[in-house]
């Protein structure tokens, strides 16, 4: 095959190979730009095991009371509010970085999920949400005879 | 062997060879996000570190250097499939130069919800005096 020769393609794959995924922090910008002013994004992680879906969500400083978990139509909405405590004190900040305000996380539900025997646990700032697997989908072995 | 002709390689090579070589020598790591805050009596430094214990941390005091270091640890379940993850994991250090009004004897940390709160009280010499009116 014949393929016109354009040496600059390569290079500039490179470019944007290298700055794109090597070395920009992208966790740093990651929900800076895309979340509206008021809110954050908190970092959200789904693990599958052989019977259950594990979904863990950093939620620094968030109270129990303020976390709510929904799960409508095979969609899990995870939702609530970190309150900014030391508002009325501060004499100044330096240098802030922690985000606070209201959060959501929303992700669709793999189907075959026992949507009722999910349950959740939060502990030092990690929220923990575990969804057993419908019995169905677990796959068994059928004998033949 | 014939291999296709590419002008720049020696230029690619050249350019990012140090940065990928570091890249792929450093452990995997993360750093949490910190607030200073400045009180009329101390200093507040707290950190984000969601998932961390007392013994995962260690904060150090060095001259007017506070170090504080951690590592988070990946959880590992076997035959557990990743499906997506933003968590980071990994040991960290954040460093910070401190004011010379610190009072180094008597600074204060406390974990809780995830969040590490070290207290930097202020030399009461340099507190503002309240004077009262008689």
């Amino acid at each position: 095959m014949l393929t016109r020769w354009r040496p600059m393609d390569a290079l500039q794959k490179d470019f944007e190979r290298f700055f794109h995924d090597e070395l920009l922090p992208q966790r740093f910008f990651e929900g800076f730009f895309d979340t509206p002013l008021g809110e954050w994004k908190p970092a959200l992680e789904i693990v599958e095991e052989e019977e259950l879906y594990r979904v863990k969500v950093d939620l620094p400083e968030v109270k129990r009371e303020d976390i709510e978990l929904k799960v409508e139509n095979d969609v899990m909405t995870i939702s609530g509010q970190r309150q900014d405590e030391r508002e009325e004190t501060k004499a100044g900040y330096y240098y802030s970085e922690r985000r606070v305000g209201s959060f959501t996380r929303s992700f669709r539900l793999p189907k075959h999920v026992d949507d009722e025997n999910v349950s959740a646990e939060y502990r030092d700032g990690v929220l923990t949400v575990t969804l057993p697997k419908a019995a169905v989908s677990r796959g068994r072995t059928i004998d033949v005879r | 062997m014939l291999r296709h002709w590419d002008p720049f390689h020696q230029v690619r090579r050249d350019l990012y060879r140090d940065a990928l070589a570091q890249k792929g020598q450093r452990p995997e790591s993360w750093q949490p996000l910190v607030d200073i805050v400045e009180e009329e009596s101390h200093y507040q430094v707290v950190l984000d570190v969601p998932g961390l214990r007392r013994e995962d941390l260690a904060i150090r005091l060095e001259q007017s250097v506070l170090t504080v270091e951690g590592e988070r640890k990946r959880v590992e379940v076997e035959n557990g499939k990743p499906l997506h993850h933003e968590r980071r994991f990994g040991t960290f250090r954040r460093v910070f130069t401190l004011s010379r009004d610190v009072d180094g004897e008597a600074i204060e940390a406390n974990l809780e919800l995830g969040v590490l709160t070290i207290t930097l009280p202020k030399r009461p010499e340099k507190q503002p005096k309240r004077i009262s009116i008689n």
